[in-house]
């Protein structure tokens, strides 16, 4: 009996000290992790440079949308240039080496 | 006229999204000086929480129009690009002697006894150097809750953990820092010890 009673006691001022233990963390950690104030110069300086960039990209997407624009109604351009041209080639070589002698031959008949 | 710093985050991420520099002009207000905090006791010093917020608000300014609201607080998103660059911080200067938040620190104690603000700077740095123990996790865990005062459910959202998991957390943390405290507190008392018996053989 005598016994049992000493180690509810024993056990009871164990997690009395657990606690207390605990909560002292606790509370160093409350007076060492504070909040720090950035320094002022700092986050309007930060604050200035985010906003010139972002500024400076604006027209800069804008020009090259329309770079892009341009480049593809080049490129279609050329495109289209290079099919006729090719046409073109096609056409009077047919032309050339085979139906000419015929077109002759009709124009003297 | 409404004035962007007084709309909810949702609507300023949106109109941040499209490019709209106000917007996240609002945003950066918002949020530096917490991500300041979070990184300056993650580093330990001023100089790399300057150059690291800075570096976390570029990268989200780079990338707020592919940002996708997974249902998950915009601070989340910033958390995690401040975590990421302070491990990468870490990585890179892992063999770079750190020197725990001493200009922070210096100030703060001011009772008119120096003797007594020398001792509790040196507890503090004590307990800084062993919260730099810690996983980053845990480091992460206790400055949202000690520095910023967030909610186990707010630190639960921004760590990706359920607010059952983040108490626990929580619990085996403070458990982990009493064990190392006392061990450093030993170590220390010991080293002490040592260093007076070599005054005293010197002495002698």
């Amino acid at each position: 009996m005598e016994s049992d009673k000493g180690l509810d006691r024993s056990l009871k001022s164990a997690v009395k000290r657990k606690t207390k233990d605990i909560q002292d963390v606790e509370a160093r950690l409350a007076a060492t992790l504070k909040p720090v104030k950035p320094p002022e110069e700092f986050v309007r300086g930060l604050r200035e440079k985010l906003m010139a960039e972002i500024h400076a990209a604006e027209p800069n997407s804008r020009l090259s949308t329309k770079h892009l624009v341009l480049i593809v109604l080049a490129g279609l351009l050329s495109v289209v240039l290079v099919i006729v041209g090719g046409i073109r080639v096609v056409i009077s070589l047919i032309l050339g080496l085979r139906l000419i002698p015929r077109f002759r031959r009709r124009n003297r008949e | 006229m409404t004035i962007v710093s007084d709309l909810g985050d949702e609507t300023i991420l949106a109109q941040a999204a499209q490019g709209d520099g106000d917007a996240f002009g609002a945003l950066y207000e918002r949020y530096v000086s917490r991500i300041y905090n979070y990184i300056y006791y993650r580093t330990g010093n001023a100089y790399d929480a300057e150059d690291l917020t800075a570096r976390v608000f570029y990268r989200a300014m780079r990338h707020i129009g592919n940002y996708r609201d997974r249902g998950l607080p915009f601070s989340a998103w910033l958390y995690r690009i401040a975590h990421n660059l302070v491990a990468n911080w870490h990585r890179d200067n892992s063999r770079r002697k750190e020197v725990p938040l001493e200009e922070g620190m210096h100030g703060r104690f001011t009772s008119g006894h120096p003797e007594h603000d020398l001792l509790q700077l040196e507890e503090q740095e004590r307990l800084m150097r062993v919260i730099h123990r810690l996983t980053p996790e845990r480091q992460q865990l206790l400055i949202l809750k000690f520095v910023e005062h967030m909610s186990n459910a707010d630190i639960g959202q921004i760590m990706g953990r359920s607010e059952g998991a983040v108490k626990s957390l929580y619990h085996r943390t403070l458990l982990a820092l009493r064990d190392e405290y006392e061990h450093l507190a030993l170590e220390g008392l010991s080293e002490h010890l040592e260093s007076l018996d070599e005054v005293g053989n010197t002495n002698s």
